[in-house]
């Protein structure tokens, strides 16, 4: 920090105007090679650090705080810009002029900046470089460092891949309706839902230059240098030993990418580790903004900031409250909780208003807005003991941070002497989390759960590594075992995450390669898209509304009509619901209803990722509850559409990209008793009947019978083979592919659980593969401790239960059938892992 | 006005008095296991305390859980000699123990409540907190996991554990030198499992090792170290951390935890013995003599135990009192129930065992035993940490006993390193950490750095190991475990097998190949159980009469067979060329089957489902 009073202007005038000048040309660089990869994402990547400089400028000439570290002011400026947009988002006016105006701020802020501040920016890079001469080994290590976060960052500018099942269809999409029309507004959208648009706002500044491709820019790449010159500037002001800096830096930049799509990763990070930053210097009206500002980003960020901050601001509070008395200690801290909690709230309300405006609510899942209620994200029922387990999962199979635990343990045992506890307080509000996205998440696996954890757990890991590696002052106080413990922990982090380092370098370069021949020749395959959905616009009358099922729907203008976005059919959609598992005619009448008249969407078998439905017919036998939920309704949105093609008008159809008119007069409405999920797993059934995959069905979750625990995932047999005895390797393949017989393994125990309001006829078909087992055990199937029956298999091994089970042991909810062998195993096999026995139908009916 | 640390010190003491007869209330699913858990804990509790109160020593209640242990496999290897270890017994056992820890605490209890009280006024309590709440956490985890595991292979190294269980309850002694040779275990674990089945049920037998024994060693772990600042804090919890992420399934009920808790106890109580806290050195022969009735592998180490005490004491004193004749006959006595019982058992089917047991392979194990440890011995001799010198001993003679085949027989044996190798290592860590004072802890050291290393380098490869040896897998496993404990397991096979022997009389001798033999009733017969993997090993070979498995059979006092045909001879048949061009016509033809199985043709005298009772008529 520069103290004011001295004053002592370093640096020449020409050098500093010198530094704009070259500031603005990076920026027209940007611009002017708007469709290159690389050339122009490096130089508008470099133009964006300086913009969100300028704006941490005003920021702090607004607060009127001490000019921090690049990477705080530049954190600060990305918070700024992400208030003002908000109102211009909330308004539907921040559209690519706008950002581009809003972009000039930040140039305007660091010209002030580079006119004004004592120390110009090349004289400190001048005395940074002089510092390094004078230490060689450092200088070495920093040039190593600062090649390997460079290659990350190149490798973010030229990925051109994106997640086709996020990416395409929602997320750039979202950018492209921003630029083009100022706003967020997507009913339909599921993903529209669960966010605020803050993500959505700051990769429009990559955006803004003309180009979409580069959609890792904002994220894996600004983001990402905006949280190490965060973590080095946090370093510098603590006097942080080289060690601990160098391992933490060396540890993000090697750590393994688990994230999947371009939602909030490392912007995330950069944001909490500048809120840390800034509770630590306690700025309360910077804190209120920041904290709002991540909150922006996603929607498990906002636990962890109001968490954080809360605990920080009552730690500080009972600090006070010590030396004085409760009351005195509120009359003195009350402003700062209000400036914190009114400046937040000045941020984040846009948000709300712009979430409103599109969804219906601003609080999901407590206000659920145009989300389908007949749709759960959570498995069917899931008991303690579900939960339970899928918390310890997460707990033990941290990513990409392998060494959590014995690091939580470590931080429990650390004193933290400043007033706010920072650090045991972003513990707490982690470990809280944890435990509340563990409830949300259980059915899914740990990988995604860390994947929206990765921010915290990252902020907390390197903040801690830093302050107990800081100066002998350090208000962070940790006994030496602790600090050995942590040590270790971030040499075993960096061996494990070097392991893929190769892989992930060669396909870094194929990357860089690619993106230099886009930079020379363009993108044939981007330019054909882009006609290919030009032409089917150009079919539909300007100015209409249209719904829009596609792979890409980013091609699209959406100045030129108003687009609605099926992004995942069936999720969310405008009142009363748009209709599922009620045939075509319904939907169009709800369509035209709501000023709907024409539609868009992708033949199902020239679609290249989220609408292939044969895609969704594996899914729904195959994947975890929750998709096999949104299978259903993808493939009835796919087959309505399909339908509709055939009965309505078709404006154009070509290359598998379909407009249809659904004509002014809405057909007249069918009635429909079922109740909705009923009509689901009725759909669903009688799907799998048509598909000849009954048996399939059988063996799968639905609404009347869990698979817990016990048998392994659907796999499919060749039937004609026989048994394969314990020395057989392979049966030799047929000559033509064959349908084959659905099953489950089963292991000696395995168990579902059932319910039902009515008699019900269980029955249950398997074979035991007499080749290996050497015996005919017996099977005992019981329910909530009854045994129902207890059979044994045949000379070949099949057996089969056919029970009624009276409605009177039925009447309390779910029930647990347990399924057990006398015998299955050998003593010198793997008692848990043995394929000798399988389940080939289950059916519970009534009776 | 009583202080508010001694009102909790007594509200902790009084629950501690209160808790074990939670047991007799009507909890519902999960609360009656643990409160059966608690009671079975009390129960050892108590008898340590009895042990401790006749001692006049104050002993932390960790240690005196594991005298209990102790204590009892004494007990009961003196009521199984007798014959008496029947359900009536055991059930006095368990009460008899939980009723001496709540009134010896009461009797105690002013005594006992004032430290409790101090740690609360200083404010040392709270760095137990943590440590104490991960214990709980993961024992109950692994307590209620292991109860609802039904992962239990039909048969181990040794004999059936289940079967014996029932035996005990049924007969009160044990038998059947066939099913339960007793050449590497004397059967201490079993006396063990008999307890937590009058508490908890057959499924407790699960629980008794691979939950209660690691919950248990544990907490005595912790309770050595004593956290009271925030590195020895530290260092119990990743402990914790450590010893729940080791990559080690233990796939049947022989003990490996509690043999690492009595390792841990018999070096714990050898240093406070050293150190001047105890005198006298009837805990250290206790628990020598039941670590060598749980398994003969661990008989090396418990010597070594034995030895350490006499050595690192005055041993003038020592020879001249009757300690020296405590040290040497208890773990005598101790043992000598069970020897009994072993021999009559073998008396009985001697003829037949001799086919069966291998013999040993002559003095070269002891040779390369007693030459490594005399080289350990000259290697530690300069060591000035005389307890640890004998650590270092114990570990080597332990291991090499093992590996020689001294003791038990490779590869079964070759699980017991587990328990030596944790319970002394932990022995060594305990003591470091109990002796040093705050602040050399608090110092940077390279005992520091090397446990550092490895807490995390262990830990990772829990979390990275494969299969179900994976951190993650097991947890899960054992949480799916908690969910079927709050089941009843039914099991129709009992039915079955008590109808077919009725037609056996009285008091007869049958041989049974069955897969649940803990499902018969060993009262009403006398039961060889063949299905072992001796006898397993010998089916499917020639079929002349004067074939191993027909001698087997022929030289046991059995007039009945009962036997659950599982097909496994025409399955070995149809490995050979002949066997799948003729047994796969004909699965039933003599030439298909193998021995047992022709023997099942015999004099059928009774059959159901696939279980049939056969007269031999070999007419005895």
């Amino acid at each position: 920090m520069i103290d004011p009073a001295t004053r002592a202007t370093s640096g020449g005038g020409a050098a500093r105007v010198g530094a704009i000048v070259a500031v603005v040309a990076l920026g027209f660089a940007g611009f002017a090679w708007s469709d290159t990869v690389l050339r122009g994402g490096i130089a508008w990547l470099a133009f964006l650090w300086f913009v969100l400089s300028g704006w941490g400028f005003l920021v702090v000439r607004a607060a009127r705080v001490d000019d921090p570290d690049g990477g705080l002011r530049a954190l600060w400026g990305a918070c700024g810009y992400l208030a003002v947009a908000g109102w211009m988002l909330a308004l539907g006016m921040l559209t690519r002029p706008v950002v581009l105006v809003l972009i000039a701020a930040g140039v305007a802020g660091f010209a002030w900046r580079e006119l004004t501040t004592p120390v110009a920016s090349w004289h400190r890079a001048r005395t940074a470089a002089r510092s390094l001469r004078a230490n060689q080994g450092l200088a070495t290590i920093v040039v190593v460092l600062s090649a390997i976060a460079l290659l990350h960052v190149l490798g973010a500018v030229s990925a051109l891949d994106r997640n086709p099942w996020d990416d395409d269809v929602a997320y750039t999409p979202f950018v492209k309706r921003l630029l083009d029309t100022g706003n967020l507004i997507e009913p339909f959208s599921f993903r529209r839902l669960g966010a605020y648009g803050g993500q959505t706002v700051l990769q429009a500044l990559a955006g803004a230059r003309g180009s979409l491709a580069n959609v890792h820019l904002i994220d894996k790449g600004l983001c990402f240098v905006v949280a190490l010159s965060l973590l080095v500037g946090y370093a510098r002001r603590l006097r942080t030993q080289h060690l601990w800096t160098i391992l933490v830096v060396l540890v993000l930049v090697l750590l393994p990418d688990t994230s999947i799509n371009t939602a909030s990763y490392w912007s995330g990070a950069a944001l909490l580790i500048g809120l840390y930053r800034t509770v630590a210097l306690e700025r309360w009206s910077l804190v209120g903004l920041v904290g709002a500002a991540a909150c922006t980003l996603r929607q498990n960020y906002i636990a962890l900031t109001i968490l954080f901050v809360g605990i920080a601001l009552l730690s500080q509070l009972t600090a006070e409250a010590r030396a004085s008395s409760w009351r005195e200690s509120w009359r003195a801290q009350r402003r700062t909780w209000f400036v914190c909690a009114g400046i937040a709230l000045v941020v984040i309300v846009p948000y709300w208003i712009a979430a409103y405006r599109s969804n219906g609510t601003f609080l999901f899942p407590y206000m659920q807005g145009t989300w389908n209620a007949n749709v759960s994200l959570r498995a069917t029922a899931p008991t303690w003991t579900d939960e339970l387990q899928f918390f310890v999962w997460c707990l033990i199979e941290t990513q990409p941070l392998v060494i959590l635990p014995p690091l939580f343990a470590v931080i429990v045992f650390t004193k933290d002497t400043r007033r706010t506890r920072p650090l045991i307080a972003l513990l707490v509000a982690n470990a809280v989390v944890l435990a509340l996205m563990a409830h949300s998440f259980v059915g899914s696996d740990a990988n995604h759960l860390w994947r929206y954890a990765f921010a915290g757990a990252v902020t907390l890991l390197a903040v801690f590594a830093l302050e107990v590696g800081a100066a002998d002052d350090t208000p962070v106080k940790l006994v030496p075992l602790g600090t050995w413990v942590l040590l270790a922990s971030l040499l075993l982090q960096l061996t494990v995450g070097s392991g893929a380092l190769a892989k992930r370098y060669a396909q870094m370069f194929g990357d860089l390669r690619e993106a230099s021949l886009i930079d020379r020749h363009g993108d044939p395959g981007v330019q054909a898209e882009r006609a290919r959905y030009a032409a089917l616009q150009a079919a539909l009358p300007t100015g209409v509304r249209v719904a829009v099922m596609l792979d890409d729907p980013a091609y699209l203008d959406f100045r030129r009509n108003q687009i609605f976005n099926l992004d995942t059919p069936g999720y969310a959609s405008l009142r009363p619901g748009m209709p599922a598992f009620e045939g075509p005619e319904a939907v169009r009448r709800y369509l035209i209803e709501r000023g709907i008249r024409y539609v868009a969407f992708v033949r199902s078998d020239v679609s290249r990722y989220f609408y292939r439905r044969p895609f969704w017919i594996w899914r729904i036998f195959n994947d975890a509850e929750i998709f096999q939920v949104m299978s259903a309704y993808t493939i009835d949105a796919i087959d309505t559409f399909a339908s509709l093609a055939t009965t309505t008008t078709v404006l154009h159809d070509r290359d598998g990209l379909v407009a249809l008119d659904l004509g002014e007069a809405a057909p007249t409405e069918a009635s429909v008793d079922a109740p909705h999920v009923d009509r689901r797993a009725a759909y669903v059934r009688a799907l799998a009947d048509r598909e000849q995959l009954h048996d399939a069905w059988s063996l799968n979750t639905r609404d009347n019978i869990l698979f817990e625990d016990g048998l392994t995932g659907l796999v499919f047999l060749d039937d004609r083979a026989g048994e394969p005895a314990w020395y057989e390797v392979l049966h030799p393949p047929g000559k033509e592919p064959v349908r084959g017989k659905a099953a489950r393994w089963l292991y000696r125990r395995a168990h579902l659980r059932v319910r039902g309001d009515r008699d019900m006829r269980l029955v249950l078909r398997g074979t035991l593969n007499m080749a290996v087992i050497h015996t005919r055990p017996r099977l005992d199937v019981s329910l909530d401790g009854q045994l129902l029956a207890s059979v044994v298999a045949d000379e070949h091994g099949a057996f089969v239960i056919d029970v009624v089970v009276p409605r009177a042991v039925l009447t309390h909810g779910w029930s647990d059938l347990y399924l057990v062998f006398n015998s299955i195993s050998e003593p010198q096999k793997e008692v848990r892992d043995l394929r000798a026995a399988r389940l080939e139908n289950v059916e519970w009916e009534p009776k | 006005m009583i202080p508010l640390g001694t009102l909790r010190a007594s509200a902790i003491l009084a629950l501690a008095i209160a808790a074990p007869w939670l047991s007799l209330l009507p909890l519902p699913g999960l609360g009656a296991l643990v409160a059966a858990t608690i009671t079975l804990i009390a129960a050892f509790h108590g008898y340590g305390l009895l042990i401790a109160t006749a001692l006049r020593r104050n002993v932390a209640p960790a240690l005196a859980v594991q005298w209990g242990i102790a204590l009892t496999i004494a007990l009961g290897g003196l009521l199984i000699s007798v014959g008496a270890y029947r359900l009536p017994a055991q059930t006095i056992l368990v009460y008899t123990g939980a009723a001496l820890h709540s009134l010896l605490l009461a009797a105690q209890f002013s005594r006992r409540a004032e430290p409790v009280a101090e740690c609360l006024r200083h404010g040392t309590l709270r760095y137990s907190i943590v440590p104490s709440v991960l214990v709980i956490a993961v024992g109950a985890l692994h307590i209620l996991g292991a109860v609802g595991d039904f992962g239990a292979r039909p048969f181990d190294d040794d004999g059936n554990h289940l079967a014996q269980l029932q035996r005990l309850i049924d007969t009160g002694t044990l038998g059947d030198a066939i099913g339960f040779p007793r050449t590497s275990q004397l059967g201490g674990q079993l006396t063990l499992g008999a307890l937590a089945n009058v508490v908890g049920g057959p499924a407790f037998l699960r629980m008794v090792d691979s939950g209660l024994g690691f919950t248990l060693v544990l907490w005595l772990a912790i309770s050595r170290i004593r956290p009271r600042d925030p590195s020895t804090a530290l260092c119990s919890v990743l402990l914790v951390i450590v010893a729940a992420a080791l990559p080690f399934v233990t796939p049947d009920p022989a003990p490996r935890w509690i043999a690492a808790g009595l390792v841990l106890a018999l070096f714990a109580t050898v240093q406070d013995h050293a150190e001047g806290a105890i005198r006298e050195v009837l805990p250290i022969s206790l628990i020598a003599g039941a670590l060598t009735a749980l398994r003969l592998e661990l008989a090396p180490v418990a010597v070594v135990g034995v030895m350490a005490a006499w050595a690192l004491r005055d041993r003038a004193e020592f020879r001249a009192s009757r300690r020296f004749l405590v040290l040497v006959l208890v773990p005598v006595a101790t043992l000598l129930p069970f020897v009994f019982v072993r021999i009559a058992a073998r008396s009985e089917a001697g003829d037949a065992l001799a086919l069966l047991v291998p013999r040993r392979s002559g003095f070269l194990p002891l040779g390369v035993v007693t030459g490594t440890g005399v080289v350990a011995a000259m290697l530690t001799r300069r060591m000035t940490d005389r307890l640890l010198a004998w650590l270092v001993f114990a570990i080597v003679v332990g291991v090499t006993a093992i590996v020689t085949q001294l003791v038990g027989l490779r590869p079964y044996s070759i699980a017991f390193l587990a328990p030596i190798v944790i319970g002394a290592g932990l022995a060594v860590v305990t003591r470091h950490l109990r002796a040093q004072p705050t602040s050399s802890i608090a110092r940077p050291g390279t005992a520091m750095l090397v446990f550092a290393l490895l807490a995390c380098v262990v830990t990772f490869q829990g979390r990275d190991a494969s299969g179900r040896v994976r951190w993650s897998r097991r947890y899960t496993e054992l949480i799916s475990g908690v969910e079927i404990a709050r089941t009843v397991r039914v099991d129709s096979s009992t039915t079955i097998y008590a109808r077919l022997m009725q037609h056996v009389p009285a008091g007869e001798a049958v041989g049974v190949w069955v897969l649940q033999p803990e499902s018969l009733d060993y009262a009403a017969h006398r039961i060889f159980d063949l299905r072992s993997p001796r006898v397993a090993a010998l089916r499917g070979r020639a079929t002349t009469a004067s074939s191993t498995l027909t001698a087997v059979i022929g030289r046991l006092p059995v007039r009945f067979l009962l036997i659950e045909i599982d097909h496994h001879g025409p399955a070995e048949r149809r490995q050979t060329l002949f066997g799948r061009l003729w047994c796969d016509a004909a699965p039933a033809d003599p030439l298909c089957l193998d021995e047992l199985e022709r023997l099942a043709q015999g004099d059928v005298v009774a059959t159901e489902a696939n279980v049939r009772l056969v007269a031999l008529r070999s007419g005895r």
